[in-house]
Protein backbone atom coordinates (compact mmCIF):
# COMPACT_ATOMS: atom_id res chain seq x y z
CA UNK A 1 0.00 0.00 0.00
CA UNK A 2 1.18 3.46 -0.67
CA UNK A 3 -0.20 6.53 1.03
CA UNK A 4 -1.72 7.65 -2.25
CA UNK A 5 -1.16 11.29 -1.54
CA UNK A 6 -1.65 12.57 -5.06
CA UNK A 7 -1.14 16.12 -6.21
CA UNK A 8 -4.86 16.71 -5.91
CA UNK A 9 -4.54 16.04 -2.22
CA UNK A 10 -1.45 18.13 -1.78
CA UNK A 11 -3.15 21.09 -3.36
CA UNK A 12 -6.22 20.70 -1.24
CA UNK A 13 -4.27 20.13 1.92
CA UNK A 14 -2.13 23.22 1.57
CA UNK A 15 -4.59 25.52 -0.07
CA UNK A 16 -6.07 27.26 2.91
CA UNK A 17 -2.76 28.21 4.44
CA UNK A 18 -0.86 29.10 1.30
CA UNK A 19 -3.17 31.67 -0.28
CA UNK A 20 -1.14 34.84 0.06
CA UNK A 21 -2.53 37.60 2.20
CA UNK A 22 -2.34 41.17 1.04
CA UNK A 23 -0.12 42.29 3.89
CA UNK A 24 2.80 40.59 5.71
CA UNK A 25 1.79 38.03 8.36
CA UNK A 26 3.41 37.91 11.81
CA UNK A 27 6.52 35.78 12.32
CA UNK A 28 5.31 32.39 13.43
CA UNK A 29 6.41 28.86 14.27
CA UNK A 30 4.08 25.98 14.88
CA UNK A 31 4.23 22.26 15.54
CA UNK A 32 1.34 19.86 15.07
CA UNK A 33 0.74 16.21 15.87
CA UNK A 34 -2.19 14.44 14.27
CA UNK A 35 -3.26 10.84 14.88
CA UNK A 36 -5.83 9.06 12.71
CA UNK A 37 -7.11 5.65 13.73
CA UNK A 38 -9.96 3.68 12.16
CA UNK A 39 -11.73 0.38 12.65
CA UNK A 40 -9.93 -1.09 9.61
CA UNK A 41 -6.71 -1.35 11.65
CA UNK A 42 -5.22 1.71 9.96
CA UNK A 43 -3.27 4.19 12.07
CA UNK A 44 -1.59 7.30 10.70
CA UNK A 45 0.65 9.45 12.90
CA UNK A 46 1.42 12.80 11.26
CA UNK A 47 3.82 15.24 12.91
CA UNK A 48 4.34 18.50 11.04
CA UNK A 49 6.04 21.87 11.49
CA UNK A 50 5.39 25.27 9.94
CA UNK A 51 7.34 28.49 10.09
CA UNK A 52 7.11 31.92 8.50
CA UNK A 53 9.20 35.06 8.75
CA UNK A 54 8.53 38.44 7.19
CA UNK A 55 10.73 41.48 6.66
CA UNK A 56 9.54 44.64 4.91
CA UNK A 57 7.91 43.47 1.69
CA UNK A 58 9.13 39.88 1.71
CA UNK A 59 8.02 36.78 3.62
CA UNK A 60 9.19 33.18 3.54
CA UNK A 61 7.21 30.21 4.79
CA UNK A 62 8.39 26.63 5.28
CA UNK A 63 6.46 23.42 5.91
CA UNK A 64 7.67 19.95 6.78
CA UNK A 65 5.34 17.00 7.38
CA UNK A 66 5.65 13.27 7.91
CA UNK A 67 3.01 10.54 7.69
CA UNK A 68 3.85 7.31 9.47
CA UNK A 69 1.31 4.65 8.49
CA UNK A 70 0.70 1.36 10.19
CA UNK A 71 -1.89 -0.82 8.48
CA UNK A 72 -3.17 -4.34 8.94
CA UNK A 73 -6.30 -3.91 6.85
CA UNK A 74 -7.63 -7.03 5.17
CA UNK A 75 -7.74 -5.42 1.72
CA UNK A 76 -4.28 -3.92 2.16
CA UNK A 77 -2.80 -7.27 3.08
CA UNK A 78 -4.36 -9.12 0.18
CA UNK A 79 -3.57 -6.52 -2.46
CA UNK A 80 -0.11 -5.31 -1.55
CA UNK A 81 1.55 -7.41 1.05
CA UNK A 82 1.01 -10.70 2.85
CA UNK A 83 1.47 -9.01 6.21
CA UNK A 84 0.82 -5.75 8.01
CA UNK A 85 2.71 -2.82 6.51
CA UNK A 86 4.43 0.24 7.88
CA UNK A 87 5.21 3.15 5.58
CA UNK A 88 6.42 6.69 5.76
CA UNK A 89 5.87 9.77 3.60
CA UNK A 90 7.94 12.95 3.92
CA UNK A 91 6.78 16.27 2.51
CA UNK A 92 8.51 19.66 2.38
CA UNK A 93 7.23 22.95 1.02
CA UNK A 94 8.56 26.48 0.70
CA UNK A 95 6.87 29.70 -0.32
CA UNK A 96 8.08 33.23 -0.95
CA UNK A 97 5.64 36.12 -0.82
CA UNK A 98 6.27 39.69 -1.88
CA UNK A 99 4.09 42.81 -1.77
CA UNK A 100 4.70 45.00 -4.82
CA UNK A 101 1.89 47.24 -3.65
CA UNK A 102 0.14 47.82 -0.32
CA UNK A 103 -2.91 45.96 -1.58
CA UNK A 104 -1.29 43.30 -3.78
CA UNK A 105 0.61 40.15 -2.81
CA UNK A 106 2.41 37.65 -5.04
CA UNK A 107 3.39 34.24 -3.75
CA UNK A 108 5.52 31.55 -5.41
CA UNK A 109 5.54 28.10 -3.85
CA UNK A 110 7.10 24.69 -4.38
CA UNK A 111 6.45 21.38 -2.71
CA UNK A 112 7.98 17.90 -2.85
CA UNK A 113 6.65 14.70 -1.33
CA UNK A 114 8.47 11.38 -1.19
CA UNK A 115 7.63 7.87 -0.22
CA UNK A 116 9.33 4.69 -1.33
CA UNK A 117 6.94 4.14 -4.26
CA UNK A 118 5.44 7.57 -4.90
CA UNK A 119 6.91 11.03 -5.55
CA UNK A 120 5.19 14.36 -6.08
CA UNK A 121 6.55 17.68 -7.32
CA UNK A 122 4.41 20.80 -7.43
CA UNK A 123 4.86 24.50 -8.17
CA UNK A 124 2.30 27.27 -7.80
CA UNK A 125 1.87 31.01 -8.13
CA UNK A 126 -0.79 33.14 -6.44
CA UNK A 127 -1.75 36.79 -6.87
CA UNK A 128 -3.95 38.38 -4.22
CA UNK A 129 -5.46 41.86 -4.44
CA UNK A 130 -7.55 43.86 -1.98
CA UNK A 131 -10.01 46.25 -3.58
CA UNK A 132 -12.69 48.76 -2.62
CA UNK A 133 -11.15 49.84 0.68
CA UNK A 134 -10.48 46.22 1.53
CA UNK A 135 -14.12 45.28 1.16
CA UNK A 136 -13.17 42.83 -1.56
CA UNK A 137 -10.29 40.37 -1.77
CA UNK A 138 -9.60 38.56 -5.02
CA UNK A 139 -7.06 35.78 -5.44
CA UNK A 140 -5.96 33.85 -8.51
CA UNK A 141 -3.79 30.81 -8.22
CA UNK A 142 -2.18 28.60 -10.88
CA UNK A 143 -0.37 25.34 -10.25
CA UNK A 144 1.54 22.63 -12.09
CA UNK A 145 2.01 19.12 -10.75
CA UNK A 146 3.91 15.93 -11.47
CA UNK A 147 3.23 12.54 -9.82
CA UNK A 148 5.49 9.51 -10.27
CA UNK A 149 4.48 6.06 -9.03
CA UNK A 150 6.47 2.82 -8.84
CA UNK A 151 5.47 -0.55 -7.39
CA UNK A 152 7.05 -2.75 -4.78
CA UNK A 153 7.58 -6.18 -6.32
CA UNK A 154 7.36 -4.94 -9.92
CA UNK A 155 10.53 -3.07 -10.93
CA UNK A 156 9.21 -2.58 -14.46
CA UNK A 157 6.18 -0.54 -13.40
CA UNK A 158 6.28 3.25 -13.88
CA UNK A 159 3.22 5.45 -13.64
CA UNK A 160 3.35 9.18 -14.28
CA UNK A 161 0.74 11.89 -14.18
CA UNK A 162 0.99 15.58 -15.09
CA UNK A 163 -1.60 18.07 -14.04
CA UNK A 164 -2.46 21.65 -13.43
CA UNK A 165 -5.22 23.87 -12.25
CA UNK A 166 -6.54 27.33 -11.63
CA UNK A 167 -8.27 28.47 -8.46
CA UNK A 168 -10.08 31.80 -8.26
CA UNK A 169 -11.45 33.08 -4.96
CA UNK A 170 -13.38 36.19 -4.03
CA UNK A 171 -14.06 37.38 -0.51
CA UNK A 172 -16.60 40.14 0.05
CA UNK A 173 -17.73 42.02 3.16
CA UNK A 174 -21.51 41.93 3.20
CA UNK A 175 -22.09 44.06 6.31
CA UNK A 176 -20.47 44.81 9.68
CA UNK A 177 -20.85 41.20 10.77
CA UNK A 178 -20.87 39.11 7.61
CA UNK A 179 -18.26 37.93 5.10
CA UNK A 180 -18.99 35.85 2.00
CA UNK A 181 -16.52 33.75 0.01
CA UNK A 182 -16.75 32.28 -3.46
CA UNK A 183 -14.20 29.79 -4.83
CA UNK A 184 -14.00 28.22 -8.28
CA UNK A 185 -11.44 25.52 -8.94
CA UNK A 186 -10.68 23.95 -12.34
CA UNK A 187 -8.19 21.09 -12.71
CA UNK A 188 -6.78 18.83 -15.38
CA UNK A 189 -4.71 15.68 -14.84
CA UNK A 190 -3.25 13.52 -17.60
CA UNK A 191 -1.58 10.15 -17.05
CA UNK A 192 -1.69 7.28 -14.56
CA UNK A 193 -4.60 7.49 -12.09
CA UNK A 194 -4.71 3.97 -10.68
CA UNK A 195 -2.85 1.95 -8.11
CA UNK A 196 -0.44 -0.84 -9.05
CA UNK A 197 -1.56 -2.70 -5.91
CA UNK A 198 -5.25 -2.91 -6.73
CA UNK A 199 -6.52 -5.55 -9.10
CA UNK A 200 -9.99 -5.80 -10.60
CA UNK A 201 -11.87 -9.08 -10.39
CA UNK A 202 -13.65 -9.89 -13.65
CA UNK A 203 -16.17 -12.70 -13.83
CA UNK A 204 -16.60 -14.47 -17.16
CA UNK A 205 -20.24 -14.51 -18.23
CA UNK A 206 -20.44 -18.18 -19.13
CA UNK A 207 -18.11 -19.68 -16.54
CA UNK A 208 -18.03 -19.78 -12.74
CA UNK A 209 -14.41 -18.60 -12.71
CA UNK A 210 -12.94 -15.15 -12.43
CA UNK A 211 -9.68 -13.44 -13.34
CA UNK A 212 -7.76 -10.51 -11.88
CA UNK A 213 -6.69 -7.60 -14.04
CA UNK A 214 -4.72 -4.44 -13.33
CA UNK A 215 -6.65 -1.19 -13.12
CA UNK A 216 -7.18 0.80 -16.31
CA UNK A 217 -8.76 4.26 -16.14
CA UNK A 218 -9.10 7.09 -18.65
CA UNK A 219 -5.82 9.02 -18.93
CA UNK A 220 -7.37 12.46 -18.69
CA UNK A 221 -9.52 13.76 -15.86
CA UNK A 222 -11.01 17.25 -15.93
CA UNK A 223 -12.70 18.54 -12.79
CA UNK A 224 -14.59 21.64 -11.74
CA UNK A 225 -15.50 22.57 -8.17
CA UNK A 226 -17.26 25.64 -6.80
CA UNK A 227 -17.89 26.61 -3.21
CA UNK A 228 -19.78 29.35 -1.40
CA UNK A 229 -19.24 30.19 2.25
CA UNK A 230 -20.77 32.72 4.62
CA UNK A 231 -19.24 33.70 7.95
CA UNK A 232 -21.20 35.79 10.43
CA UNK A 233 -20.53 37.20 13.89
CA UNK A 234 -23.48 36.55 16.20
CA UNK A 235 -23.72 38.64 19.34
CA UNK A 236 -20.44 39.46 21.07
CA UNK A 237 -19.07 35.94 21.51
CA UNK A 238 -20.33 33.69 18.73
CA UNK A 239 -19.27 33.22 15.13
CA UNK A 240 -21.15 30.94 12.76
CA UNK A 241 -20.14 29.76 9.30
CA UNK A 242 -21.87 27.71 6.62
CA UNK A 243 -20.51 26.49 3.31
CA UNK A 244 -21.66 24.47 0.34
CA UNK A 245 -19.55 22.94 -2.41
CA UNK A 246 -20.43 21.25 -5.67
CA UNK A 247 -18.06 19.14 -7.78
CA UNK A 248 -18.23 17.46 -11.17
CA UNK A 249 -15.73 15.87 -13.52
CA UNK A 250 -15.66 14.17 -16.90
CA UNK A 251 -15.56 10.74 -15.27
CA UNK A 252 -19.19 11.53 -14.36
CA UNK A 253 -18.44 11.81 -10.66
CA UNK A 254 -20.53 14.42 -8.87
CA UNK A 255 -20.41 15.39 -5.22
CA UNK A 256 -21.99 17.82 -2.79
CA UNK A 257 -20.52 18.98 0.51
CA UNK A 258 -22.13 20.99 3.31
CA UNK A 259 -20.32 22.30 6.37
CA UNK A 260 -21.60 24.10 9.46
CA UNK A 261 -19.28 25.67 12.02
CA UNK A 262 -19.83 27.45 15.34
CA UNK A 263 -17.15 29.16 17.40
CA UNK A 264 -17.51 30.79 20.80
CA UNK A 265 -15.09 33.06 22.64
CA UNK A 266 -14.44 31.99 26.22
CA UNK A 267 -12.85 33.90 29.13
CA UNK A 268 -9.06 33.79 29.32
CA UNK A 269 -8.20 34.10 25.60
CA UNK A 270 -9.82 30.75 24.92
CA UNK A 271 -12.15 29.58 22.19
CA UNK A 272 -14.35 26.59 21.55
CA UNK A 273 -15.33 25.38 18.09
CA UNK A 274 -17.67 22.79 16.63
CA UNK A 275 -17.57 21.62 13.01
CA UNK A 276 -20.12 19.36 11.31
CA UNK A 277 -19.60 18.22 7.72
CA UNK A 278 -21.57 16.02 5.37
CA UNK A 279 -20.42 14.69 2.00
CA UNK A 280 -22.27 12.78 -0.70
CA UNK A 281 -21.04 11.55 -4.10
CA UNK A 282 -22.33 9.38 -6.87
CA UNK A 283 -19.96 7.06 -8.67
CA UNK A 284 -17.75 7.56 -11.71
CA UNK A 285 -19.37 5.80 -14.64
CA UNK A 286 -16.50 5.06 -17.01
CA UNK A 287 -16.04 1.56 -15.62
CA UNK A 288 -19.61 0.63 -14.82
CA UNK A 289 -20.65 1.05 -18.42
CA UNK A 290 -18.14 -1.58 -19.49
CA UNK A 291 -19.44 -5.15 -19.32
CA UNK A 292 -17.34 -8.29 -19.67
CA UNK A 293 -17.85 -10.04 -23.00
CA UNK A 294 -16.65 -13.56 -22.65
CA UNK A 295 -12.92 -13.87 -22.16
CA UNK A 296 -12.05 -10.19 -22.54
CA UNK A 297 -12.08 -7.87 -19.53
CA UNK A 298 -13.64 -4.40 -19.82
CA UNK A 299 -11.20 -1.94 -21.33
CA UNK A 300 -11.61 0.47 -18.39
CA UNK A 301 -11.78 -0.96 -14.89
CA UNK A 302 -11.02 0.04 -11.35
CA UNK A 303 -11.33 -1.28 -7.83
CA UNK A 304 -10.94 2.15 -6.25
CA UNK A 305 -13.79 2.40 -3.77
CA UNK A 306 -13.46 6.20 -3.62
CA UNK A 307 -14.71 6.32 -7.23
CA UNK A 308 -17.98 4.60 -6.33
CA UNK A 309 -21.03 6.08 -4.64
CA UNK A 310 -20.27 7.04 -1.06
CA UNK A 311 -21.16 9.29 1.84
CA UNK A 312 -19.22 10.63 4.78
CA UNK A 313 -19.99 12.56 7.93
CA UNK A 314 -17.61 14.33 10.28
CA UNK A 315 -18.02 15.98 13.65
CA UNK A 316 -15.09 17.76 15.29
CA UNK A 317 -14.74 19.61 18.61
CA UNK A 318 -11.92 22.13 18.87
CA UNK A 319 -10.52 23.99 21.86
CA UNK A 320 -7.99 26.83 21.77
CA UNK A 321 -6.22 28.61 24.58
CA UNK A 322 -3.58 31.33 24.67
CA UNK A 323 -0.57 30.72 26.90
CA UNK A 324 1.68 33.78 26.78
CA UNK A 325 3.09 34.05 23.27
CA UNK A 326 1.80 30.59 22.39
CA UNK A 327 -1.58 29.34 21.26
CA UNK A 328 -2.51 25.75 21.91
CA UNK A 329 -5.19 24.09 19.79
CA UNK A 330 -6.56 20.63 20.54
CA UNK A 331 -9.21 18.84 18.51
CA UNK A 332 -11.01 15.51 18.57
CA UNK A 333 -13.11 14.38 15.65
CA UNK A 334 -15.15 11.43 14.50
CA UNK A 335 -15.47 10.44 10.83
CA UNK A 336 -17.86 7.94 9.28
CA UNK A 337 -17.35 6.71 5.70
CA UNK A 338 -19.85 4.62 3.78
CA UNK A 339 -18.77 3.07 0.45
CA UNK A 340 -22.11 2.02 -0.97
CA UNK A 341 -20.81 -0.13 -3.85
CA UNK A 342 -17.96 -1.84 -2.02
CA UNK A 343 -18.37 -5.57 -1.50
CA UNK A 344 -16.17 -5.54 1.60
CA UNK A 345 -15.07 -2.86 4.06
CA UNK A 346 -18.10 -0.84 3.04
CA UNK A 347 -18.16 1.15 6.29
CA UNK A 348 -15.27 2.76 8.07
CA UNK A 349 -15.31 4.66 11.36
CA UNK A 350 -12.35 6.79 12.38
CA UNK A 351 -11.22 9.03 15.21
CA UNK A 352 -8.84 11.92 14.66
CA UNK A 353 -6.90 13.63 17.43
CA UNK A 354 -4.87 16.78 16.82
CA UNK A 355 -2.64 18.89 19.05
CA UNK A 356 -1.02 22.06 17.70
CA UNK A 357 1.14 24.74 19.36
CA UNK A 358 1.89 28.06 17.63
CA UNK A 359 4.26 30.78 18.71
CA UNK A 360 3.82 34.22 17.15
CA UNK A 361 5.50 37.58 17.55
CA UNK B 1 -23.45 23.41 -12.22
CA UNK B 2 -22.18 25.87 -14.84
CA UNK B 3 -25.31 27.94 -14.46
CA UNK B 4 -24.81 28.01 -10.69
CA UNK B 5 -21.20 29.12 -11.09
CA UNK B 6 -22.23 31.91 -13.48
CA UNK B 7 -24.94 33.03 -11.09
CA UNK B 8 -22.53 33.03 -8.16
CA UNK B 9 -20.00 35.08 -10.17
CA UNK B 10 -22.66 37.60 -11.13
CA UNK B 11 -23.80 37.84 -7.51
CA UNK B 12 -20.23 38.34 -6.30
CA UNK B 13 -19.60 41.11 -8.83
CA UNK B 14 -22.88 42.78 -7.89
CA UNK B 15 -22.07 42.71 -4.19
CA UNK B 16 -18.59 44.07 -4.87
CA UNK B 17 -20.08 47.13 -6.48
CA UNK B 18 -22.63 48.12 -3.87
CA UNK B 19 -21.32 47.23 -0.42
CA UNK B 20 -18.97 49.39 1.63
CA UNK B 21 -18.03 48.55 5.21
CA UNK B 22 -15.75 51.27 6.61
CA UNK B 23 -12.64 50.37 8.64
CA UNK B 24 -14.14 51.69 11.89
CA UNK B 25 -17.14 49.40 11.39
CA UNK B 26 -15.09 46.21 11.32
CA UNK B 27 -14.63 45.46 15.00
CA UNK B 28 -16.50 42.15 14.86
CA UNK B 29 -15.05 41.27 11.48
CA UNK B 30 -11.57 41.57 13.01
CA UNK B 31 -12.29 38.77 15.47
CA UNK B 32 -9.79 35.94 14.78
CA UNK B 33 -12.74 33.55 14.81
CA UNK B 34 -13.92 35.24 11.59
CA UNK B 35 -10.74 34.28 9.74
CA UNK B 36 -10.95 31.56 7.10
CA UNK B 37 -9.77 29.11 8.10
CA UNK B 38 -9.76 29.86 11.81
CA UNK B 39 -7.43 26.94 12.51
CA UNK B 40 -5.27 26.36 9.39
CA UNK B 41 -3.37 23.39 10.80
CA UNK B 42 -6.61 21.54 11.48
CA UNK B 43 -7.95 22.41 8.05
CA UNK B 44 -4.82 21.03 6.41
CA UNK B 45 -4.98 17.82 8.41
CA UNK B 46 -8.67 17.29 7.65
CA UNK B 47 -8.16 17.87 3.92
CA UNK B 48 -5.30 15.41 3.95
CA UNK B 49 -7.55 12.75 5.46
CA UNK B 50 -10.33 13.44 2.94
CA UNK B 51 -7.96 13.17 -0.01
CA UNK B 52 -7.45 9.44 0.50
CA UNK B 53 -11.02 8.63 1.51
CA UNK B 54 -13.22 10.66 -0.87
CA UNK B 55 -13.37 10.80 -4.65
CA UNK B 56 -13.44 14.57 -5.14
CA UNK B 57 -12.01 17.76 -3.72
CA UNK B 58 -11.03 21.35 -4.43
CA UNK B 59 -12.46 24.84 -4.02
CA UNK B 60 -11.34 25.09 -0.42
CA UNK B 61 -9.72 28.13 1.10
CA UNK B 62 -10.45 31.82 0.67
CA UNK B 63 -8.63 34.89 -0.54
CA UNK B 64 -8.64 36.58 2.82
CA UNK B 65 -10.71 38.03 5.58
CA UNK B 66 -11.33 41.21 3.65
CA UNK B 67 -11.47 43.07 6.90
CA UNK B 68 -8.11 44.77 6.76
CA UNK B 69 -7.01 42.83 9.80
CA UNK B 70 -5.04 39.97 8.33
Amino acid sequence: MRLQLSCRGLVAALLAASVARAEPPPDEVSGTLRVYADDDHLTVVSPSAHGQVAAARLAVDLDVAVDAVSAASVDVMTSASPRAVTERRVEAGVGVTTWPDARVAVRLGALVSHEHDYDVLRGDATVTAELAERNTTLALRGQLELDRATAVGDPTFRGERRGGGVLATATQLIDRRTIADLAIDARLADGWHGSPYRSVIVHALDQPTFTRWPEATPAVRRALAAAVRVRRAIGERWVGAASARGYLDDWDLHSATATLEARRALPGAARLGLVARGYLQDGASFWRRQQPDGAMPPALRTADRTLGPMASAQLEVIGERGLGAARVVAAVGGVGLWYLDAAAQSRRLAITTTLSVTWSR
Amino acid sequence: MRRAVALACALALTLTGCVRVRPHQRQRLADPAMAAPTWPTLERADEHTREVSEGSGGATGAGGGGCGCN
